[in-house]
């Protein structure tokens, strides 16, 4: 540290050096998609798709996080590997193929093997599936994204243990019907792991499935890209927040075309619940979020055909 | 402040935690939190350190939600203090040293309940 004055009178300047240890980027964990993923790492990726390129960005993305791939553009081939009962935790199957398309395909793999989670790749995502009636368990929109691939991935791993064990029976108000009574498509925005993972679940033993953002940037993304009935919104999210993401949506989306928003904060302070609705927002939930005010909420959000 | 004895996570939240998500998904989020959860304790350190206030606040309030959702009050109760709070007057150093204490007294605890 050292100064410098031109004199009495004229005021000092005072400088200083300090060391200071490299600054982390400060992005967000999950937006590092870079080697292998601990909830990614040793599953078994199947491929089925009859364009090379696809495949071969597929795999090789699997790879980099520890996976493993087989994959064949030929859906016969991909169905004799599964009777032969070689090991997969997941397939991604493409829409558009010449011998099979991929419904059609999902529905023998299914017919083979129940549990294997399927994945459909489609230029439009959900919405060229049209009623799948539950063939899929996530649909993937091409062009594919590293993230939106990640966030899938992880999202079908994060529910998956919790079918293979026996889970403890849950409490009567949970009702693994509703979903089926009450079909919807969700869009669950949360950045943070524990509580995605806890979303996913309450809303899994309700029968839902939900696709997941990881900040409001991609929030508003995929309501462009996909249809969805409602969107449950975390609002303190990095990149963007859902006060914003929301204020977005609304802007884009006029309001009977547009998914319900739900809110859900950990805040619960007061003027909280008025900033949610003026920002756009339909209904608020706080966290930890009970099941009976998620029951209501889902409840509460209309179905809507047109997929 | 909060009383320094009070039980580290309150059993009737926790067990109706188990009840809805059921115990055995429990158990994975458990370890789920503790693995994140040393990350958003380094995180406030750098944070604070680095005058990045907002930041700070953001990593004070996902570790109060998680805390909160597991029943550890008295962690939520600490987070929700800098959530609010912001960077305390002197750079923290003793509020944080505070939160890491009452982290590994969570941590101890819920690995007691998550073995059941």
């Amino acid at each position: 540290m050292w100064a410098e004055s031109a004199g009495i009178g004229h005021g000092s300047t005072f400088m200083f050096t300090i060391e200071a240890a490299l600054a982390e980027l400060p992005t967000s964990r999950r937006r590092e998609f870079v080697g292998v993923q601990p909830e990614l790492q040793g599953k078994r990726l199947l491929i089925v798709d009859d364009n090379a390129t696809n495949r071969r960005v597929l795999s090789l993305q699997a790879a980099k996080w520890g996976m493993s791939s087989r994959d064949t553009e030929s859906p016969t081939e991909a169905l004799g590997w599964v009777g032969a009962g070689e090991r997969f935790d997941v397939a991604i199957l493409d829409m558009h193929m010449p011998e099979m398309d991929g419904l059609a395909l999902a529905r023998k793999m299914r017919a083979a093997r129940r549990e294997l989670p399927l994945v459909l790749f489609s230029s439009l995502g959900r919405r060229e599936a049209g009623d799948t009636d539950g063939l899929f368990d996530a649909y993937l929109a091409k062009p594919i994204r590293q993230s939106h691939l990640f966030d899938t991935l992880v999202g079908l791993f994060a529910k998956e243990p919790a079918a293979l064990v026996s889970p403890a029976p849950a409490k009567p108000q949970m009702d693994p019907e509703m979903a089926s009574r009450h079909p919807l498509r969700i869009l669950l925005a949360e950045d943070n792991v524990v509580n995605q993972k806890l979303a996913l679940r309450l809303l899994q033993q309700m029968g839902y499935r939900a696709d997941l953002a990881s900040n409001g940037i991609e929030a508003v993304e995929s309501v462009q890209r996909q249809t969805y009935d409602v969107v449950l919104m975390d609002v303190q999210m990095p990149e963007l927040d859902g006060l914003d993401a929301t204020r977005q949506i609304c802007a884009l989306m006029p309001a009977p075309g547009r998914p319900r928003i739900v809110a859900m904060t950990a805040n619960a302070m007061q003027g909280d619940r008025e900033m949610c609705i003026e920002a756009g927002m339909d209904d608020y939930l706080t966290k930890p979020i009970r099941v009976d005010r998620l029951v209501e909420a889902l409840t509460a959000v209309p179905v809507r055909n047109g997929r | 402040m909060t009383m320094p004895d009070a039980p580290p996570i309150d059993n009737a939240m926790f067990i109706e935690l188990q009840e809805s998500a059921g115990a055995d998904f429990v158990a994975e989020l458990v370890d789920t939190f503790l693995e994140e959860a040393p990350r958003m304790l380094a995180e406030l350190r750098e944070t604070a350190a680095t005058a990045r206030p907002e930041a700070f606040r953001r990593a004070a309030h996902s570790l109060k939600s998680n805390a909160n959702t597991f029943g550890a009050t008295r962690l939520g109760t600490l987070a929700r203090e800098l959530e609010l709070g912001g960077v305390p007057a002197g750079g923290g150093d003793a509020e944080l040293d505070a939160l890491a204490r009452e982290y590994e007294r969570v941590r101890v605890r819920l690995q007691e309940l998550r073995r059941g």
